[in-house]
């Protein structure tokens, strides 16, 4: 049987979402950058989102994207409304007439605030009932800054959301530190967020690392009791369902415990057979965007449900959910 | 509900994804009725249809129902009622599911 290529989002009609996040000064701009020059950005915006006062309220041209500029608030909150709103007019496509172009925007790129909560944004997208409909957060990636203190990323509570809510971790500047130093917090990066690709980047060029698990094993022996009980907290676990798996019984097993565990579940993927066809769940906290059927060669993979979060036991979430296997 | 024809309204919870034109939205939902039953009748609770405008009915056998929109809604009023959330990690929620026909 060929399985062809098609991504798992390739049905997926919504404005697809990128949230580059990061802490004050990680490197985000410079990311982007890198990435607007580097990659064919085709039908797609940037939004970048400043704490400060002092942005630019055009819409400038840069390089080969457009961009919005959101300032003097953090799109999480104060300028949540904005935002929102900025988000509608892409879905009704007046935007790309105001762009000046014929382009339908398929593509948003959002460079949040160094103080914003990716999840907060998350949360304002995916509880509006139409934009959740026209819009799709596909992918967080988070920055962290690498000549920053580790004591700084393990014990500001900010950073610690950002890193577990991540899909994708860059460690920015590696140039400036010790190889050392970059294995030290790759380390923790692991452990803090066991299913994160992570990268390491310089002057906003990434690259993959990887490591083998051995080296977290050691680093985490390495570690103080206190720190060991709290990276042990973190949990990532795959359940794999059974190709039968009833779709009733899954959606009211998901929807209790995201209601129970909602605050300590911080992210939830899946790839799930409902009665129209294979489909793609993705969530952070309690908040599951809207669904939307896959490609019909995803019907013969392998079905699961990855649960991402803290404070739970692994082991009494793997046998709550023989309620549905 | 359409009190016409009864068929469930289309609702917005993530959970209830536009049914295919196979399916049948009536006997899907009743199924779901059924499952959620079994679950909360571990707990003292019901579940029936919600009628016009409401997804379901949760009650207490003690006379005191509440109407909700979705499976959100539902598990609120559980925990509402209760005064604790119903927590699917607990013996008696999953253990419940052994017993389907």
């Amino acid at each position: 049987m060929v399985v062809t290529k098609l991504g798992i989002n390739s049905l997926d009609n919504r404005i697809k979402i990128t949230i580059v996040s990061g802490y004050l000064g990680a490197g985000k701009t410079t990311y982007l950058q890198h990435f607007m020059n580097h990659q064919v950005c085709k039908n797609t915006v940037l939004l970048v989102n400043e704490f400060a006062q002092d942005g630019v309220d055009d819409i400038l041209l840069s390089g080969q994207l457009p961009v919005i500029n959101i300032s003097d608030g953090c799109i999480c909150c104060t300028k949540k409304m904005e935002f929102l709103e900025y988000l509608r007019s892409l879905c009704n496509r007046k935007t790309s007439k105001k762009l000046g172009t014929s382009e339908v925007i398929t593509h948003l790129v959002v460079e949040t605030s160094g103080v914003s909560d990716p999840a907060s944004i998350y949360d304002g997208v995916v509880k509006d009932l139409s934009l959740s409909k026209h819009i799709l957060i596909e992918k967080i990636i988070v920055l962290v800054d690498s000549t920053s203190d580790l004591s700084e990323l393990k014990e500001e509570p900010l950073i610690n959301n950002q890193i577990i809510s991540a899909d994708e971790l860059i460690l920015s500047k590696v140039d400036l530190i010790s190889k050392k130093k970059g294995r030290v917090l790759f380390n923790f990066l692991r452990l803090a967020n066991k299913s994160a690709m992570i990268f390491s980047s310089v002057k906003g060029e990434k690259k993959l690392l990887r490591s083998k698990d051995k080296q977290s094993v050691i680093y985490r022996q390495s570690l103080g009791p206190e720190e060991k009980k709290q990276l042990d907290k973190i949990f990532a676990l795959k359940i794999k369902l059974k190709q039968d798996t009833n779709w009733n019984d899954l959606v009211i097993w998901l929807s209790a415990l995201l209601h129970c565990h909602g605050k300590d579940i911080m992210r939830v993927k899946g790839l799930v057979m409902s009665p129209n066809g294979p489909i793609f769940i993705q969530g952070i906290k309690n908040h599951i965007q809207k669904l939307q059927l896959l490609p019909e060669e995803y019907a013969l993979k392998q079905k699961y449900l990855l649960l991402i979060g803290r404070n739970i036991d692994k082991d009494s979430i793997k046998a709550s959910a023989s309620f549905v296997n | 509900m359409c009190s016409s024809c009864g068929y469930p309204e289309v609702s917005e919870y993530w959970a209830d994804f536009p049914a295919s034109r196979e399916s049948n939205p009536l006997r899907d939902k009743l199924e779901r009725l059924k499952k959620l039953s079994l679950v909360l009748d571990r707990y003292g609770l019901t579940c029936d249809d919600g009628g016009a405008g409401y997804y379901l009915q949760i009650g207490n056998k003690m006379g005191r129902t509440e109407l909700v929109l979705d499976l959100e809604g539902l598990w609120q009023e559980a925990e509402n009622m209760l005064g604790k959330p119903i927590d699917p990690l607990d013996v008696g929620f999953h253990g419940s599911n052994k017993t389907r026909d």
